[in-house]
């Protein structure tokens, strides 16, 4: 009997198709990526933390100083990077600091929606999600706990305390959440160096997004840890993030048990979390205290390729595309912003600042173009166009509240931005105290006006020759009246 | 007896009472003054300083002064933040004045030393400037390294002179390399306009190479339009950072920085070169000084023109024998040089004193 190629390509054809459908309707909890997922600190896997706002009516500037009837001052206001959503219509920034507090701030209406003290310092940003539908507002704090906040209104949806409290209990480092397909992930170091109690290991801990149950934590080195990042690949979901010490890992979340799937270390400490391109392969890209820039496979931890700057990289970096070009952007401590081709990581352009890059990059898309933004040092928040690198403004967000404070190792938070139909606005907690909307087109009294390199070198002859033809004569001959 | 001891007991307890009401009254002043205590301080420091010319013995003066430079250059680099150098404290007391009444505390504590340093200068004369500031004070210990050079200069009359010329040459183009290294790692703002202040700095010492003799009194008015332009820009709240800031500011300064070594730097070719040119708040304190009590006095019957005097003064305020108030710095160097004593420190308090027109009426 022959045999019949035509119906035994069918019968191949229907076998592989049922095994792809199947594949895929297992890996479909896990590669479902929801609205409400918040994979990063700074929202998504790009790290852009922008909120596309869906107001007309632009933001206006506003300066939101923390004043508390205490004596004392409840620590200091070293604020984290904000979360932005959108929530009843209204963009928030949800936002914390050494104050212990978390603030909701309404930034359409330039008021305090809530607040809610904690019992530590808030270091990381917040995630915003859903529970049961309705927007919640999930973030960690020194005092060892998880807190899940209605974001409308402030109201304990639960908390969680993740790890119980001893006498000699050092510091607690709880990362900014990861929120994924109901669960949510965190990284946490926790450091007790009694002999009875000794904890020196950093965790990676799931709860259920919820109810706020421990589903389970795994040790996953030692040492200070950074936020992590989520992103889906192949059907799964892994987890990156990097310890201070400059271990980068990846471990695959979900489905099934966590596992590790890769180590990197990076040259020095890194104090920053990855930012990661999962189209069209996934690659993670992250800096490091000695000045690199690695580009990773995100899935296998094979370096593609890596770049020095002129000097640390001490936080996040930042993806963004435009016109079929994607950059990641970076700030480094040689005063500079770097924009680098995410393909092969050629210089696309690098621009001087006024002082020390110590914020991740935030992207976004305006009316005008995409533009970047990052916080230097000389206490400025600078805007410039992303395909470019022209600088556009820059802001003044005020002198730092205290001295001294070891550059590079201090946790000070990073801008965000919202972007509306009308313009677009920079939410940032400075090392001034001061949360800060800062809005690109509308009036605002702290933008400044940067000297363009050119104009610089032109004035100096003006300079000179105003002296000598106008200045000096008035002067001599000012001697004959005198 | 015991009543007479109840009765001292009662008095006892009610006056140490009313001490601890007057105490806490006290406490509540200072509490109220939180975040000024280090001005207070310092307002305090100051009027101790003034004092220390005349307390000191005449014959170590000088090493008194060079100590109390010393703490200068310590105090107001490390501990008064609210100085933030010569224009930053034209712009401070702008800015502390318009506090007053609605933040009293703010006001003070931005105008407190401002206000003292002009109101010790109305009292004891420019001392500040010879003593305590921490600009001149740089710029004198680096030019004690050229002094005797510059006093042979000095004597002959300020030739051209071939060296102070390359000089001039060198540091300019060292400033405008590094303003082009700079120019190119970051971004100059209005407030680094001080890399201007510097740049005439570099002109100066060019011109003076040839003109010093000749244009050296005309160019001391340059002083007027550094505090005009300083003052017109703290009043239209334009921020401009000067030499020595960099030691106040929280951030790193580059501008700042390089003004500074530039000025300082151009101390070793011509003293004091900022204090003779540029510093407005040197002119601002010559006109407070104008009406001190304290000041110089010159004998001529007993001068012997022996020009020890001229030629210890790094300001060159003092021509044959009399001294210019108002570019004196009340360093009184010429006054404990002088083997005659034709110069002296004089002061007069009250004005039918007869000790002669130290006031003027």
């Amino acid at each position: 009997m022959k045999p019949d190629k035509g119906g035994q390509t069918v019968r191949v054809l229907a076998a592989r198709l049922f095994f792809w459908l199947a594949l895929s309707a297992c890996a479909w909890p896990a590669g479902q990526a929801r609205a409400s997922d918040w994979v990063s600190e700074r929202n998504g896997p790009e790290g852009q933390a922008t909120l596309y706002a869906p107001a007309a009516q632009p933001l206006k500037e506003w300066y939101y100083f923390y004043k508390t009837t205490m004596r004392y001052r409840p620590g200091l206001a070293v604020w984290a990077s904000p979360a932005l959503a959108d929530v009843a219509d209204h963009p928030l920034a949800f936002i914390g600091g050494h104050t212990q507090t978390l603030l909701a701030l309404d930034l359409e209406d330039r008021r305090v929606a809530w607040l809610k003290v904690t019992n530590g310092e808030i270091t990381a940003a917040p995630a915003v999600g859903e529970v049961r539908g309705r927007p919640v507002v999930f973030f960690t704090s020194a005092d060892r706990s998880v807190y899940a906040l209605e974001a409308a209104s402030g109201e304990t949806v639960w908390t969680r305390e993740l790890f119980p409290a001893s006498p000699t209990l050092g510091h607690a480092l709880l990362t900014a959440p990861v929120l994924h397909a109901g669960r949510l992930y965190l990284t946490a170091f926790v450091y007790d160096k009694s002999l009875a109690r000794n904890q020196q290991r950093a965790w990676l801990l799931c709860l259920d997004q919820a109810s706020g149950d421990e589903l389970w934590r795994i040790a996953a080195g030692n040492g200070a840890v950074n936020s992590a990042v989520g992103f889906e690949a192949l059907g799964r979901f892994y987890l990156a993030w990097s310890s201070r010490k400059g271990v980068v890992q990846c471990w695959q979340a979900e489905p099934g048990p966590a596992r590790l799937v890769w180590k990197y270390q990076m040259p020095q400490e890194v104090f920053g979390s990855p930012v990661v391109q999962t189209a069209p392969a996934p690659r993670l890209y992250i800096g490091s205290k000695f000045g690199n820039l690695a580009c990773l496979d995100a899935l296998t931890g094979r370096r593609l390729w890596q770049r020095l700057a002129g000097h640390w990289i001490d936080n996040s970096a930042c993806l963004g595309s435009w016109e079929g070009q994607t950059a990641v952007f970076v700030g480094s401590h040689d005063y500079r912003l770097y924009a680098y081709d995410a393909e092969d990581g050629h210089l696309l352009w690098s621009l001087a600042l006024g002082g020390e890059v110590y914020t991740a990059p935030v992207f976004f898309r305006t009316g005008n173009g995409p533009r970047v933004a990052a916080a230097c040092l000389d206490n400025r928040l600078y805007v410039a166009q992303a395909s470019t690198g022209k600088l556009e403004t820059a802001f003044f967000i005020g002198e730092p509240l205290w001295d001294k404070a070891p550059k590079g190792e201090t946790p000070l938070g990073s801008p965000a931005a919202v972007v509306t139909a009308a313009d677009a606005a920079l939410v940032l907690g400075s090392h001034s105290g001061i949360i800060g909307v800062f809005p690109l087109k509308q009036p605002s009294q702290f933008r400044d006006r940067p000297r363009s390199f050119r104009g610089l070198w032109l004035s100096v002859p003006a300079v000179v020759l105003v002296f000598l033809g106008v200045v000096l004569p008035v002067l001599l001959r000012w001697r004959g009246r005198s | 007896m015991t009543e007479w001891w109840q009765a001292l007991g009662g008095w006892a307890a009610e006056a140490g009472s009313t001490a601890i009401a007057h105490l806490k009254l006290l406490e509540r002043a200072l509490l109220g003054l939180e975040d000024s205590y280090v001005e207070l301080l310092t307002v305090l420091a100051l009027g101790l300083l003034a004092a220390l010319p005349v307390v000191v013995p005449r014959r170590h003066r000088q090493v008194w002064r060079r100590l109390t430079q010393v703490f200068g250059i310590f105090i107001f680099i490390f501990v008064v933040y609210t100085c933030m150098g010569v224009f930053g404290m034209i712009s401070n007391f702008f800015r502390g004045f318009g506090e007053i009444g609605r933040e009293n505390i703010l006001a003070l504590y931005f105008a407190s030393v401002p206000v003292t340093i002009l109101v010790t200068s109305l009292l004891f004369g420019p001392f500040f400037c010879g003593w305590i500031c921490p600009t001149g004070s740089s710029q004198e210990f680096l030019g004690l390294l050229t002094r005797s050079w510059h006093q042979r200069r000095q004597a002959a009359g300020f030739p051209f002179s071939r060296v102070f010329f390359i000089g001039s040459l060198l540091l300019t183009a060292f400033f405008l390399l590094w303003l082009y290294q700079l120019s190119v790692t970051r971004i100059f703002f209005a407030e680094d306009a001080t890399v201007y202040w510097s740049l005439i700095v570099v002109v100066l010492l060019l011109l003076m190479s040839w003109k010093l003799a000749a244009w050296d009194g005309p160019l001391r008015r340059l002083k007027h339009l550094s505090f005009f332009l300083v003052v017109a820009a703290a009043v239209v709240h334009v921020r401009i950072t000067s030499p020595v800031h960099f030691g106040f500011a929280k951030v790193v300064d580059p501008a700042s920085i390089l003004a500074t070594v530039i000025v300082v730097a151009a101390a070793l070719l011509l003293p004091r070169i900022w204090c003779r040119y540029l510093c407005p708040w040197r002119l601002a304190i010559s006109w407070a000084s104008r009406y001190s009590p304290r000041r110089i006095e010159f004998t001529a019957g007993r001068c012997t023109r022996c020009g020890r005097c001229t030629l210890a003064c790094d300001i060159g305020a003092i021509r044959n024998g009399v001294v210019n108030p108002r570019e004196c710095h009340m360093c009184l160097r010429c006054v404990d040089l002088c083997p005659e004593n034709a110069l002296e420190l004089k002061e007069e308090w009250r004005k039918d004193s007869e000790a002669g027109p130290a006031c003027p009426q």
